[in-house]
């Protein structure tokens, strides 16, 4: 039967090109130290640092004002399930407010395991379905675009330096 | 319905219809999984990728694998961390906080990398870009140093590679 040698010529096909495994990455930036002069602004602008320091079992978020008046403030998450929903919701909380913030500078001590710093970076990176819209300014054009599938784009590994 | 005739002259009849049934379940499922994203890896043997939800697919850059007991560059053994302590390269190996060997072979990367950035058409290449992948059970002392070994190289956008979940 013709349909049959059909089927099976298509199983043969499919099942030989069948990805099982799914890979896919994160994009993180490494601090480096440049010789270029620095480049001066007319009024230094006051904008909001976001760090996370990835510790053995908790993880420590602070948000602080480049300019005074600084208004440091530091939450503390467990390295559990729960933990990571609070983290991504103030991380989210964090973006609302404001939208022009797409850096996270990330600190981890040497002994966690990598699982679970990449369980960190999910949190920060992945914009998950049930989070609210949220808007980036676009460095080139200027325009305000929704973002779909990123939290903060530039993840800065802080502790990869000399 | 098949048949065939046997030798006494009674046929044989075979039911085709459930098989035709597998068939289409089969292919409805092979169909619903096929992926037409051309950078398919295979995550190197001796590694275990941990599981994110990322939606990012991979580029085809050079990689760095830290398998359970070496270190690859394109998979090419760089070296072997059957010695490790306290999951750490041997001290031998060390140079300024970064793995010596590895450092070395990504400079030469680098190198090679800068002579061909620019096609012939005039577009030009993304340099500086390195994945990892990183068995899921290593501490981020062994990565950071693979890390200051590749920003030493100037390699300063790293991809790290994950297991994703199947859309």
């Amino acid at each position: 039967m013709p349909f049959i040698d059909v089927f099976s010529m298509l199983n043969t096909f499919l099942l030989l090109s069948a990805v099982f495994f799914s890979i896919g990455m994160f994009e993180v930036q490494l601090p480096f130290f440049s010789n270029s002069p620095e480049t001066k602004q007319d009024k230094p602008v006051r904008s909001l640092d976001v760090k996370v320091n990835v510790e053995k079992e908790k993880v420590e978020l602070t948000t602080s004002y480049t300019l005074p008046p600084a208004n440091e403030k530091t939450d503390t998450y467990d390295i559990t399930p729960e933990g990571m929903d609070r983290l991504h919701a103030a991380l989210v909380e964090i973006r609302k407010a404001n939208e022009d913030v797409k850096k996270v500078t990330l600190y981890c001590e040497d002994d966690v395991i990598y699982e679970q710093l990449v369980k960190v970076i999910d949190e920060v990176k992945s914009r998950r379905a049930t989070d609210p819209v949220l808007y980036m300014t676009e460095d080139k054009s200027g325009a305000r675009v929704e973002t779909k599938e990123v939290l903060f784009p530039q993840v800065v590994m802080g502790s990869v330096v000399l | 319905m098949a048949s065939v005739g046997g030798e006494a002259g009674e046929s044989i009849s075979l039911n085709l219809n459930p098989m035709l049934d597998i068939f289409s379940i089969l292919i409805t499922f092979l169909l619903m999984t096929y992926s037409v994203n051309p950078e398919n890896v295979d995550p190197t043997e001796g590694l275990e990728l941990p599981s994110t939800q990322t939606l990012i697919n991979l580029d085809d850059v050079p990689t760095v694998s830290l398998t359970k007991s070496e270190i690859l560059l394109n998979d090419v053994k760089v070296i072997k961390i059957a010695s490790i302590v306290d999951g750490d390269v041997p001290k031998a190996d060390q140079s300024q906080g970064a793995v010596y060997s590895l450092f070395k072979e990504l400079e030469k990367l680098a190198e090679r990398q800068n002579k061909t950035a620019v096609l012939p058409n005039g577009e030009k290449k993304k340099i500086g870009v390195l994945t990892i992948e990183v068995d899921k059970n290593h501490r981020f002392k062994l990565l950071k140093r693979v890390m200051l070994s590749a920003q030493q190289a100037e390699f300063l956008t790293i991809k790290l590679m994950v297991e994703k979940p199947r859309s």
